[in-house]
């Protein structure tokens, strides 16, 4: 029973740990974010040509054109301040989701599969892109979870 | 002081995705990209009008994309200009 105990003190993290891996998750995320985000509205008539030609959702084509990059920069600002960083980390988490869920259902249902997900990004094939995605929503998780037993 | 420094942190972090994102988004801008306007048949072209059916066009490309301009309206498939970048199959250029 005692070296049970033992053992799990030795796994355990510091605060000081912990709160170091936060940090790195969240500029990871936030670098993500307003990496894709900027290039979404730079070459914002590319990422409007890409969605209307997912049957899918091409009907909201303009309106997800400009709501994902917004979107993308305001769990950014969540992220970067610390105050409101556990948003951001739901928000991100939440976003990524979606896009995880878009991207199966792309693939499973779409005739057709253009790309436009910003950046270098776009080089991923679509299953290496969805084991991105499955990677960062791993993170938000630790985050999340290093979040909850830090403030317990 | 400890969240003044995340936040400096933060922005810098911020900073570096801009820089990364400006630089992949300009040296696509400054590409010239040829697409597959037939069976055979590649045409630099600006506002590309029509659809590249991957899998018509197997095993060939939708776009071919040149990262200086080779000085040529358009090739066949065979005798393309080196260097060029092809598009995966999956890839359409317009609906």
């Amino acid at each position: 029973m005692e070296s049970r105990i033992i053992m799990k003190r030795r796994f355990a993290l510091t605060e000081s740990t912990k709160e170091w891996l936060i940090t790195a998750i969240r500029l990871v995320c936030m670098f993500l974010f307003l990496y894709t985000a900027y290039a979404k509205l730079v070459d914002h008539d590319r990422f409007l040509k890409g969605l209307s030609g997912v049957h899918l959702i091409s009907g909201l084509a303009v309106f997800i054109s400009w709501f994902v990059p917004l979107i993308e920069i305001l769990t950014f600002i969540l992220l970067l301040i610390p105050y409101t960083a556990k948003s951001g980390l739901y928000l991100f988490l939440a976003m990524m989701v979606v896009f995880t869920g878009y991207i199966s259902g792309v693939l499973l249902w779409a005739k057709t599969i253009p790309c436009h997900c910003g950046g270098v990004i776009e080089n991923l094939s679509w299953t290496q892109h969805l084991w991105f995605n499955l990677a960062f929503i791993g993170l938000a998780i630790i985050a999340l979870r290093l979040h909850k037993s830090n403030n317990q | 002081m400890k969240n003044f420094k995340q936040i400096a942190l933060g922005l810098v972090v911020g900073a570096m995705a801009i820089g990364f994102s400006s630089f992949t988004t300009a040296k696509k801008f400054a590409s010239v990209t040829y697409y597959q306007l037939s069976q055979d048949n590649y045409t630099k072209l600006t506002s590309p009008s029509g659809n590249c059916d991957p899998l018509q066009s197997k095993p060939h490309a939708c776009t071919i994309t040149y990262a200086t301009d080779p000085g040529v309206a358009s090739f066949t498939y065979s005798a393309r200009p080196s260097g060029g970048s092809e598009s995966a199959t999956k890839e359409i250029w317009e609906q």
